[in-house]
């Protein structure tokens, strides 16, 4: 009686450690994700779904987006990145080209590359190869408060002139004890672009024989400068320039109704529309282009991919994975919910997605865009950018002078630029 | 013989511990202080597949930047850290000394007063201690975060505070001296109680009949505390200057998670900077040597500073 005993726990404890063994063996993949909280609410179902979809374990993990590019690089060289990262396009070839993420060029189809648009495609692949599937695309547009420019008696702006008068209107709405802005940003630099190429400025151009030019020192960039520290200093812009808080405190600006215009991202949509002056009347919230300015017009053009780290157990399955992702359905899901812009062609082929002004505006925004460098250097360019600029709207130092010494910290950039394989 | 060998075996685990710690890390990292390393040359690990190091010592290397030859180019990461302009050494250096000088002086003073304050018999004197040493239990990150919203311009507690007084919006973390202000004060709020705490414990050792034969004398408490508490509490407050000084100019979660070196680079000091270099910058050559640059200053400091406290005749802890 003992013996069978001792024998039926043998048994079981055997049968335990070799199911233990199969389970083992089952597919694990991590994600890291870099979308806002609203993002994840959706995008979390969409992750569960696939990984159900697929019979894969998924570990769905959280990385703040202005931690995740250096987070990454420490974890990609000691073996310990994600199987799949949510890539930032200006990160994508210094990953490439340090030998982080895998190379999918012979994994992905002539036909799967020509459903997606050309520009936000053209942002994962790197010297001739293809190193990511885009996930959104994106430019930062001009959002507005209808109520406010209504209240302000102004039209929505056709050029530069236009939109900085309107601000001005609108600001003089301002009282005492409630505080209004006619223009607000996100996060400093990266806003501050479109007024950049509004007046003739630019960043690095890559010239037909390989060199590079750099054009934020110009004269264009050094006006836009002087505009964008008048509206400031004038308080038409605002709320005031905190560059640790900047991008939190003009959010709840907006939210609040404090603010006429606003140069910001579809990812905020969903943040903005849950905020006190657009949670009732969501039809509050307008979406138009940035205009042109006396010398061109421009938005820098965004978005995220997802990427394979070169190490990973599974490709297979993580490129099947990101293939569910990314479906049509689901790019359409993100699209009506968040307002999220689609880069699967057929997504555009939705009636939904038509009829939804919000979107619209944004893709309005995408037709008058500007793509950013495609350089190893492209993700480490707003360093310096960020420091002059600060210094030069905070501190008073002369516009000219910072942005030459913007250039001359991107030209050691350019210096340890590598050559791009296969040319 | 026996002994000593069981001695040795009892220091065996610290021992290696220390050097797998502290020393291999401090060795490599002066050794890469003479490398031109860099996120491109660096040792990688991807997927089991190891890339070992292509990073060389810089002895008669060729750059594009310079036209150094051996033996200068061995310190070539030396000689720029102080001669290239975007490495703001001048800058940054002025910057740490300001922030070490501002941090220690409130950190001994505040703390001096306070460890006074609790040394005397009053009522409830055991709570005021447990209050007073609150801000050392609470982690750092998250106080340096509560300290960061109540800096907000816009919504923290400070500006909203001024404002209901009809004072206007003090720029705490855009403007660069309110910003080092702002670090400085939320670093000295989370030393204090450290201070605090060891003076206290070095007043608390002063005999008490000194005090006594001082008041048969006839002396007041302002002559009390020139001629007794000062001179005995001496050797205790030196040692806390000096850590004071080390763990100040070394500080680092306080900057970071506060300014992050912002606004235009005005919080930054040699740690966090060096820090920006290495992980941001991933110019893992110039970090090291400032890193060294750091290291040498200090240990300076510490031998000129303990030389003039351990002079003859002098009582000192260290």
């Amino acid at each position: 009686m003992k013996a069978r005993l001792l024998l039926i726990a043998l048994v079981a404890t055997m049968l335990f450690l070799v199911s233990g063994l199969v389970v083992a063996q089952d597919v694990e993949i991590t994600y890291w994700d870099t979308m806002n909280d609203q993002e994840r609410e959706v995008f979390g179902v969409i992750v569960e779904e696939c990984a159900t979809e697929l019979g894969i374990t998924v570990n769905y993990e959280y990385v703040p987006f202005d931690q995740a590019q250096a987070t990454y690089r420490t974890a990609a060289q000691g073996d310990n990145a994600p199987d799949i990262l949510r890539t930032e396009v200006a990160w994508g070839p210094e990953f490439a080209a340090l030998g982080y993420t895998l190379d999918l060029t012979d994994m992905i189809t002539e036909e799967e590359r020509a459903s997606y648009l050309v520009a936000p495609f053209n942002y994962n692949t790197w010297g001739g190869r293809i190193w990511g599937l885009p996930q959104v695309t994106d430019a930062p547009a001009l959002v507005y408060n209808k109520s406010l420019l209504e209240a302000a008696g102004v039209e929505v702006p056709t050029t530069m002139d236009e939109l900085i008068a309107a601000a001005e209107a609108i600001a003089a709405l301002s009282t005492e004890e409630a505080p209004v802005y006619g223009i607000a940003t996100l996060w400093a630099e990266y806003a501050f672009q479109p007024f950049m190429w509004a007046y003739g400025g630019s960043l690095i151009t890559v010239n037909e024989d390989g060199t590079y030019s750099i054009g934020i020192n110009s004269e264009g960039t050094v006006e836009a400068l002087g505009v964008v520290k008048g509206l400031l200093d004038s308080g038409v812009m605002g709320p005031g320039y905190d560059p640790a808080n900047q991008y939190g405190n003009s959010m709840t600006a907006f939210k609040d109704g404090q603010v006429g215009f606003f140069i910001m991202g579809p990812w905020a949509t969903a943040d903005i529309l849950s905020g006190a002056a657009f949670a009732e009347t969501p039809e509050n919230l307008g979406v138009a282009a940035i205009p042109a300015g006396p010398a061109g017009q421009g938005s820098p053009v965004g978005g995220h991919g997802y990427t394979i780290y070169a190490g990973t157990d599974y490709p297979e399955e993580s490129l099947a994975f990101i293939r569910c992702l990314n479906s049509v359905e689901n790019q359409v899901t993100l699209a009506t919910e968040l307002n999220l812009v689609p880069t699967l062609l057929e997504a555009y082929e939705n009636e939904e997605l038509a009829a939804n002004e919000i979107l619209q505006g944004f893709l309005a925004q995408m037709q008058v865009a500007t793509n950013r460098p495609v350089l190893v250097a492209g993700g480490s360019i707003y360093t310096e950018f960020s420091v002059q600029y600060q210094e030069v709207l905070l501190n008073g130092k002369d516009a000219q002078e910072a942005m030459d010494a913007v250039a001359a910290a991107w030209e050691l950039l350019l210096e340890s630029e590598p050559p791009v394989p296969g040319e | 013989m026996v002994r000593k060998r069981i001695a040795y075996i009892f220091i065996a685990p610290a021992v290696i511990v220390m050097a797998l710690v502290v020393f291999y890390p401090l060795a490599n990292g002066i050794f890469l202080s003479f490398t031109n390393a860099d996120k491109f040359n660096s040792a990688k690990n991807i997927g089991g597949k190891f890339t070992p190091a292509t990073y060389q010592v810089q002895c008669g290397i060729d750059t594009k930047k310079d036209d150094f030859t051996a033996p200068i180019s061995c310190i070539r990461n030396y000689i720029q850290v102080f001669n290239e302009p975007t490495y703001y050494f001048g800058q940054v250096f002025g910057q740490t000394l300001i922030w070490t000088i501002a941090n220690v002086i409130p950190h001994v003073g505040i703390g001096l007063g306070l460890a006074l304050l609790l040394n005397r018999k009053i009522r409830g004197r055991a709570i005021y201690r447990v209050i007073l040493i609150l801000p050392w239990a609470v982690p750092s990150y998250i106080s340096a975060f509560v300290w960061r919203f109540m800096y907000n311009q816009e919504i923290g507690f400070f500006n909203n505070f001024l404002n209901s007084l009809g004072i206007a919006d003090v720029p705490w973390l855009s403007e660069s001296g309110w910003a080092m202000f702002a670090v400085v004060v939320a670093n000295t709020w989370l030393a204090i109680p450290f201070n605090m705490v060891t003076m206290l414990g070095g007043l608390q050792s002063i005999p008490g009949d000194l005090y006594e034969a001082a008041e048969v004398d006839g002396a007041n408490w302002w002559q009390k505390f020139m001629g007794i508490t000062l001179p005995m509490l001496r050797p205790v407050m030196m040692t806390v200057v000096l850590l004071g000084v080390i763990w100040t100019f070394n500080s680092f979660n306080v900057i970071v998670l506060i300014t992050e070196g912002n606004p235009f680079r005005s919080t930054q000091i040699l740690a966090t900077w060096a820090w920006d270099l290495g992980r941001n910058q991933e110019q893992y050559g110039i970090a090291a040597a400032y890193s060294v640059i750091i290291l040498l200053m200090l240990l300076f400091f510490s031998f000129v500073y303990i030389r003039v406290l351990n002079r003859p005749g002098q009582e000192s802890v260290l």
